[in-house]
């Protein structure tokens, strides 16, 4: 039978390969070991050295001299490492050092290469070198059919101070099919310079994706104008918007926000209830009081605790009425009996 | 008579080479998804920084839930290190289901514990809760004292008191990575949605430097049969469930590291009694009320070493825990035995039950009985010299390449051996796990399977050496 032999040949090979690869595995990492602990000397090297010359514009070209190929890349491993810790001229004459070693060039080729994480990681290089082109390459790399790479060029762009309209970054970031992290990073840090833009695009946008990166952004800046807009879409939006809302409110006391947290409490969702009890809870404000009274006998538990939770932190009369549903029957004064109990005033 | 016995010899060899053959290709599958898998994961995982995920307020509030029953010894440190660890907001709930020893004082007298009281809602069934226990000084502990009910039970309990989204269940006598939470929340916050279980990866401690409660350096254990698992473990861990998570057909997120969603947990019921395979019941619970009513869900794997475990180093115990390991497999299929190849349940059921059934249940019988009855075919003459040698290779050179690969795909991955001379002990174990240790375990998995159709029930004494003291080895 054939097939017996084909699957002892294929059995012994593949071990045969695997024992190869285990060795060649093994001796590559005794060299590799060994190598990346002189690299590492020479990079400290390269970091001293790379900062005495930043600071002598004129000796770069004696520089380039000293430094052979090899050194170049550990040169440019060593400005990764530096650039992010300097400030000020000493980091402008370190990236003109980079310059003239030629990154940009490298990085810019890079940007073309058809492995799409190798884009994405020169973009990252690409951020420290605000030119022209630089910027106009990064503005394609939105284009990208890749997510991460388009992610990684408008994080560049933003980091320029170069970055485009919201309302591009959100078409170009904020489908509904992509998550990430950095994404809500990235207009995190663009919420302080684009608050109106950012206000604008969230009344326009009906995209629950895109409203909730935008809420996320400007809850770091509640200002009249932010409490306005999120207002208006209040009404309309979905229990996620709606409960992204409430928590994004819940730092700031202002009373302009407060018919949210009015409506909230009397929403159809129990995530928006139980968000928008939490949230009235932080807002020390005792007109809540008779809403998370009612709440006190929601039929779900997560919202009878947020109310009595609530109540509890309006202390006075907030205790007076949790005490008053205490006294009572049911739902509630169990709730509110066991909340007591747990903070000692039972 | 004679002419019908040497067919029916010469039929079981057959079978025995089949699923042999069968099960390698299986594990090939399982080798490439698991390789593009990784590459998927440590491209996201480039892109978001812990200390961001720390700080941006994205993060779901925890809740880490931790059995403990007779864990006197190593209740304190636990407890501090879990205090310890990198997340913007969680709980420690310590659950001493009914400890014989004096786990309670310990806590109670180290930490200056008080008896408090705290509102909860009783959505899963458990034992009695005899006192809860709080402290101002640690205000995000809550220690439950509660009538032993087994793990799942006090899981339960656990899963009652906690205040938060997720919940974490811990085993007491882990060691977990100061930014573990960290890591097994990204899924979370990238599929908030869908993500319902996160499992993270457990590594074996033995050899490891242990300075409290966290691995400062990490090392290989000297004692063969350790050494023997953490080959085990890298294949288990970093190839099969990988490669099923890539698919959406993973069944089992470990009992000693899991993240789950509260209100996903509450509605399958929370952890199933009366089972000693509490983690895989409660994965494969999920898959079926989500697949049963067509609701859109998605589980998780994390390659990243987020927990650390100790390993038996004797065989004897290794024994009882592998018995006990094949007895909840066998009980979870038992509970969902109409999940087994049914196309209903898509993946889960076609491709992770299917799997189980053949490999775990079917496969030690057939394999135990292959290592008779093949060498006895070739002796009296039944199969060729060809047949003995084709399944020889695929015991032997197939396992080799299996074991070689996944701890290949670690290495060049992960680069999770430092030293040459430390990959060079696991090249030899991965080679020499094929020659006895792998035997082993088939035959306690049959064992498994008779203390299963005996009804024996009950964990067994698991005795470990502890961390501190095997730091002063």
């Amino acid at each position: 039978m054939d097939l017996l032999f084909t699957v002892i040949q294929v059995s012994l090979a593949m071990a045969a390969l695997s024992f190869l690869a285990a060795f060649c595995l093994v001796v590559e990492r005794w060299h590799r070991n060994r190598i990346r602990e002189r690299e590492r000397a020479r990079i400290d090297q390269l970091i001293v050295l790379g900062l005495e010359y930043a600071e002598m514009p004129e000796h770069h070209s004696a520089l380039l001299q000293q430094i052979g190929k090899r050194d170049r890349r550990l040169l440019l491993q060593a400005f990764a490492e530096t650039i992010p810790k300097i400030r000020g001229e000493l980091a402008d004459q370190m990236v003109e050092l980079m310059r003239s070693l030629g990154v940009v060039e490298a990085g810019l080729q890079q940007l073309k290469s058809w492995r799409w994480w190798r884009r994405m990681e020169a973009c990252e290089k690409l951020q420290w070198h605000p030119q022209e082109r630089v910027i106009q390459a990064l503005h394609d790399a939105l284009d990208d059919s890749v997510f991460p790479v388009r992610v990684e060029a408008a994080r560049a762009l933003a980091a320029m101070g170069a970055a485009p309209e919201i309302p591009v970054l959100l078409a170009k970031l904020a489908s509904a099919g992509h998550r990430s992290l950095r994404v809500a990073e990235l207009f995190r840090t663009l919420g302080d310079t684009h608050t109106e833009q950012m206000i604008s695009a969230l009344l326009s946008n009906t995209n629950d994706a895109a409203r909730l990166i935008l809420i996320d952004a400007l809850s770091q800046s509640t200002t009249p104008e932010v409490i306005d807009a999120f207002r208006q879409i209040f009404g309309t939006a979905s229990a996620d918007v709606k409960s992204a809302v409430l928590r994004a409110i819940a730092s700031t006391q202002d009373p302009a926000a407060w018919p949210m947290v009015e409506a909230g409490l009397q929403d159809s969702s129990p995530l928006v209830r139980a968000q928008a009890a939490t949230t009235a809870g932080s807002f020390a404000d005792t007109r809540a009081i008779p809403l998370l009274k009612q709440l006190l006998h929601d039929f779900e538990w997560w919202v009878r605790y947020s109310a009595g939770e609530s109540l509890t932190r309006l202390k006075g009369p907030g205790l007076l009425a949790l005490w008053d549903a205490a006294a009572g029957e049911g739902l509630a004064a169990e709730i509110a009996g066991g909340l007591l109990r747990e903070k000692g005033l039972a | 008579m004679t002419h019908y016995l040497r067919e029916a010899l010469w039929w079981t060899s057959l079978f025995s080479v089949s699923l042999l053959a069968l099960q390698s290709l299986v594990y090939l599958a399982q080798l490439i998804f698991a390789s593009i898998e990784l590459r998927r994961h440590l491209l996201r995982q480039k892109q978001v920084e812990p200390w961001w995920l720390l700080t941006s307020n994205v993060t779901l509030p925890i809740s880490l839930l931790v059995p403990a029953f007779n864990e006197e010894k190593s209740i304190v440190e636990n407890i501090h290190s879990l205090l310890g660890l990198n997340y913007p907001e969680f709980e420690v709930i310590v659950i001493n289901d009914g400890s014989k020893d004096n786990t309670l004082m310990a806590a109670v007298t180290a930490l200056g514990l008080e008896r408090v009281d705290r509102v909860y809602h009783l959505a899963v069934q458990h034992k009695t809760i005899r006192g809860l226990y709080g402290s101002p000084k640690y205000p995000q502990l809550l220690v439950i004292d509660k009538e032993n009910g087994g793990k799942s039970d006090a899981l339960n309990a656990g899963i009652n008191l906690s205040r938060y989204p997720l919940f974490c269940a811990v085993d007491a006598d882990s060691i977990l990575d100061s930014n573990a939470l960290l890591q097994v929340v990204r899924p979370y916050v990238e599929e908030p949605d869908l993500m319902i279980a996160v499992g993270g990866r457990i590594r074996l401690a033995n050899g490891c430097k242990v300075r409290n409660g966290q691995i400062v350096e990490f090392g290989l254990p000297t004692n063969s049969v350790a050494l023997m698992q953490v080959v085990e473990y890298i294949r288990a861990f970093l190839m099969a469930r990988l490669a099923w998570s890539r698919m959406n057909a993973m069944l089992i997120i470990s009992g000693a590291f899991g993240v789950f969603k509260r209100t996903a947990t509450i509605q399958v019921g929370g952890y199933s009694h009366g089972t000693v395979g509490e983690d895989m019941d409660l994965v494969v619970k999920l898959h079926r009320y989500y697949r049963e009513r067509n609701i859109p869900y998605t589980m998780r794997y994390v390659p990243d070493p987020v927990c650390w475990t100790e390993a038996p180093e004797s065989l004897a115990i290794l024994r009882r825990q592998r018995t006990r390991w094949q007895r909840g497999t066998l009980e979870c299929l038992r509970n969902h035995k109409k999940m087994i190849f049914s196309p209903k349940y898509g993946a889960v059921g076609i491709l992770g039950m299917g799997y189980y059934f053949l490999f775990d249940v079917i496969g030690p019988i057939v394999e135990v009985a292959g290592y008779i009855l093949i060498p006895l075919c070739w002796l009296i003459g039944i199969l060729s010299l060809k047949f003995f040698l084709a399944y020889l290779a695929l015991l032997a050179a197939f396992g080799i390449f299996l074991s070689v690969s996944s701890l290949l795909l670690e290495e060049l991955s992960l680069e999770e051996t430092p030293s040459a001379r430390g990959l060079l002990s696991l090249t030899g174990a991965a080679i020499l796990e094929n020659f006895g240790y792998r035997q082993l375990n088939n035959l306690w998995r049959i064992e498994g399977i008779w203390q299963f159709l005996r009804k024996k029930t009950g964990w067994g004494t698991m005795t470990r050496a502890g961390f501190s003291s095997a730091q002063k080895k």
